[in-house]
């Protein structure tokens, strides 16, 4: 028996939520259409023109107010590329325009990770064994011990130490997650392999080391230091943003983990289920949507990755229903609560600790296999 | 070699190489250029309608559009509803040192961009444009010959961009056009063909109505014939053939030109009709690169079968003629709908919006 705040269902009840649950999405992507396709120009548009208006600013950064400016635009232009535009763009949400610039395959972003990297490990890996123990590389991305479930070892103890450090740089050490570089430390891969597949990623990382501290510094001839400060500033802030967004998505308290048996037979109303309870929102203003990529809405988001993400504030009006009638906790609650609880977990399983209860396992139907033992 | 030379395409090539193509594209498009780095944008300069239901539309392309030859086709590529179409349509026009071109399109029932061309687009609108192909070409030296060109409907662009350069060569081959509408009114460029007919004698312009019941004198009526031609053409045996309209016209007239003009080059406008083959049923495609199998009616164009499972994969003309959506095939028979030829190749290259299944297959998709 789980922890969770959920009424635990039956199998027939989880088909029942399946089937409403793909109705509302079949509702919402019917209506897809030139309103998207203006929505994300817009947002384009937002990414080109804060970008232009940043890196113009830093040139004459040597006043403060242009640098702080600067920085800031240039950072916002960095957030709106990897999440509302990036993000949803790779997953395929606005290819029904048939329009490269929009093309889920071909998109490339403004960060380390290559966009082909992060189609295979966020697109196909993270959504497909969301909060899936030994599966969703995404968990403690292989050096963090957020869940009890994952077994300790004396390195956890550094937990604060990596979070920070990873914190700061996000887009760099998430770009060697995509490596799965935990994998040559336990020796399923050897430093050749890591180094074979890590070519387009160091190759990436090297242009964009070049285009934000070589080039455009360059540009600006001898006030080239507030650019290069500048241009660092505005990664570092998009790394802490992404970062914080990001790790409320799986992280709090109140989201479930999912045994390995989950995936075996998994039915879609099971699929959606398990999405649901291993997601938690943010509640805020349209703005802040918008600036977190609405992965505010990270419910909605692993319900429907392929919907246009404008459309989950609406959609999840809709689901809070559903979840109500089916007596599931929907997790959303503002920023600073959510994330304070991800800070909660990530001190107190720094130290061993035992979970309460076993991973979930969702009832799949009368042929259900015998209760897991707590042992992860 | 002065700097000036060496200074531009370093200057460009750092820029594409650092701030990407997709960038430079995107602030001149905000600029109000059509200049890209690599993709051809024409502008729209001027439009006029050919007949109530046919537009033709000036363009002014960009500096990356190649040139084209008379007779050759394009793909276009406009926005319907958020959605990006593409379809392909022959230049009007003859070749220009302007740069301009021309294009000329009738409204087909339901098609979704040919009325979004002759109903929605207006002067000053952006269209983009592929590359210019086709094999139906006029030989460069057609002084002194005979040709015979047969149009139906919208066929009549590539001839007319044919018509339209040997006006500005005088003349020099002995033309005769048949043009097959339904009614008068149906007749694309008329009065600039009788004009044309007027000035030269060497250009002779038979229009061929199915529905009108009074004719003018040089006017036909009802559907290529034996009688019709051996009428209308004595001399068919010396004349090289070019023919541009639906499937069904050009196999009708391929029959009657056959074993007696001495050349015979065409062109279909349409894409293949999807009749329900005989063998019906299904047949199981497997999709190597995305490890699934589906199953597919048999004899139903490979990409509409695709298309109806939610797979999308990439496409163009739909017509069999751009190579959009040409993808290896590594297993399996398909039957070309086109030309009706089966390709039996276990390897070869399939373009699938006018190909299907004869059985099961493996597509590189």
């Amino acid at each position: 028996m789980s922890q969770t705040k959920s009424r635990t269902l039956t199998a027939a009840e989880i088909e029942a939520f399946g089937a409403e649950v793909e109705a509302l999405k079949q509702k919402h992507l019917a209506d897809v259409g030139e309103k998207d396709a203006q929505y994300i120009r817009k947002i384009e548009k937002a990414v080109r023109y804060s970008e232009i208006a940043g890196r113009s600013l830093l040139m004459a950064g040597i006043f403060p107010p242009a640098f702080v400016a600067g920085t800031m635009l240039l950072g916002i232009s960095k957030i709106l590329d990897n999440m509302e535009l990036g993000h949803n763009v790779m997953h395929g949400q606005y290819d029904f325009m048939q329009d490269p610039r929009f093309d889920g395959q071909t998109f490339e972003w403004d960060t380390w990770c290559t966009a082909d990297n992060w189609r295979y490990s966020h697109n196909f890996m993270h959504h497909t064994y969301t909060n899936v123990l030994g599966k969703d590389h995404d968990i403690g991305y292989g050096v963090l011990r957020i869940f009890p479930e994952q077994k300790w070892e004396p390195r956890f103890l550094a937990n604060p130490v990596m979070a920070t450090l990873l914190a700061v740089f996000f887009e760099n050490l998430l770009a060697l997650q995509t490596l799965e570089t935990e994998k040559v430390f336990h020796g399923e891969k050897t430093w050749k392999e890591w180094f074979e597949q890590g070519k387009s990623t160091f190759r990436k990382g090297g242009r964009q080391m070049l285009k934000d501290y070589v080039f455009f510094p360059a540009l600006a001839g001898p006030l080239f230091l507030p650019v290069l400060a500048g241009n660092f500033g505005a990664n570092i802030m998009r790394n802490l943003w992404t970062f914080t967004i990001i790790f409320c998505g799986h992280f709090t308290e109140d989201s479930d983990v999912f045994a390995l048996e989950t995936l075996e037979n998994e039915t879609q109303g099971q699929w959606y289920l398990r999405q649901m309870r291993g997601s938690a929102n943010l509640t805020g203003g349209k703005l802040f949507h918008i600036m977190s990529g609405n992965l505010s809405h990270q419910i909605e988001h692993h319900l429907f990755p392929t919907v246009p993400a404008w459309r989950y504030a609406a959609m999840s009006e809709e689901m809070q229903v559903i979840a109500e009638k089916y007596g599931q906790y929907y997790n959303k609650a503002p920023l600073w609560k959510q994330f304070g609880t991800v800070v909660g977990r990530i001190l107190r399983h720094s130290l061993p600790s035992k979970p309460k209860a076993a991973p979930m396992l969702l009832d799949k139907g009368p042929v259900a296999p015998a209760p897991l033992p707590l042992a992860a | 070699m002065s700097s000036q030379f060496t200074l531009k395409p370093f200057i460009s090539r750092t820029l594409r190489a650092v701030v990407g193509a997709e960038v430079i594209d995107f602030w001149a498009a905000e600029l109000g250029s059509t200049a890209r780095v690599e993709r051809t944008i024409a502008r729209v300069t001027a439009r006029w309608m050919e007949t109530p239901d046919t537009v033709t539309l000036v363009l002014k392309p960009n500096s990356n559009f190649p040139g084209f030859l008379a007779g050759q086709h394009v793909n276009l590529t406009v926005e319907v509803d958020g959605v990006r179409q593409t379809r392909s349509y022959s230049f009007s026009e003859a070749p220009s040192a302007t740069g301009l071109i021309a294009i000329t399109v009738k409204k087909v029932p339901n098609g979704r961009v040919s009325t979004h061309l002759v109903d929605k687009v207006q002067v000053g609108d952006e269209i983009e444009l592929g590359r210019p192909f086709g094999d139906m070409t006029l030989p460069v030296d057609v002084a002194g010959s005979k040709l015979l060109f047969l149009a139906a409907g919208s066929g009549i662009t590539p001839l007319m961009s044919f018509i339209r350069t040997l006006a500005q060569q005088g003349m020099p081959a002995d033309v005769t056009l048949m043009y097959y509408v339904r009614t008068r009114q149906d007749v694309i460029f008329a009065q600039e063909l009788a004009a044309l007919a007027e000035q030269f004698s060497g250009l002779r312009v038979l229009p061929v109505y199915e529905h009108e019941k009074e004719l003018a004198a040089g006017e036909l009526s009802g559907r290529p014939s034996r009688e019709q031609f051996d009428a209308a053409l004595p001399d068919l045996a010396e004349r090289a053939v070019y023919v541009c309209g639906p499937t069904g016209f050009m196999n009708a007239v391929r029959g009657l030109c056959e074993g007696i003009a001495p050349a015979f080059h065409a062109e279909a406008f349409t894409p293949p009709v999807f009749v329900p083959s005989i063998a019906t049923g299904t047949a199981r495609l497997t999709l190597s690169k995305s490890n699934r199998t589906v199953e597919v009616p048999v004899g139903m164009p490979l990409l509409d079968a695709l298309e109806a499972q939610g797979i999308k994969p990439k496409s163009g003309c739909r017509m069999g003629i751009c190579n959009t959506c040409a993808c290896g095939k590594s297993a399996g028979v398909t039957r070309n709908l086109m030309n009706n030829e089966v390709s039996v190749d276990a390897s070869s290259s399939v373009r699938i919006c006018v190909s299907a299944a004869v059985g099961d297959l493996t597509l590189d998709l």
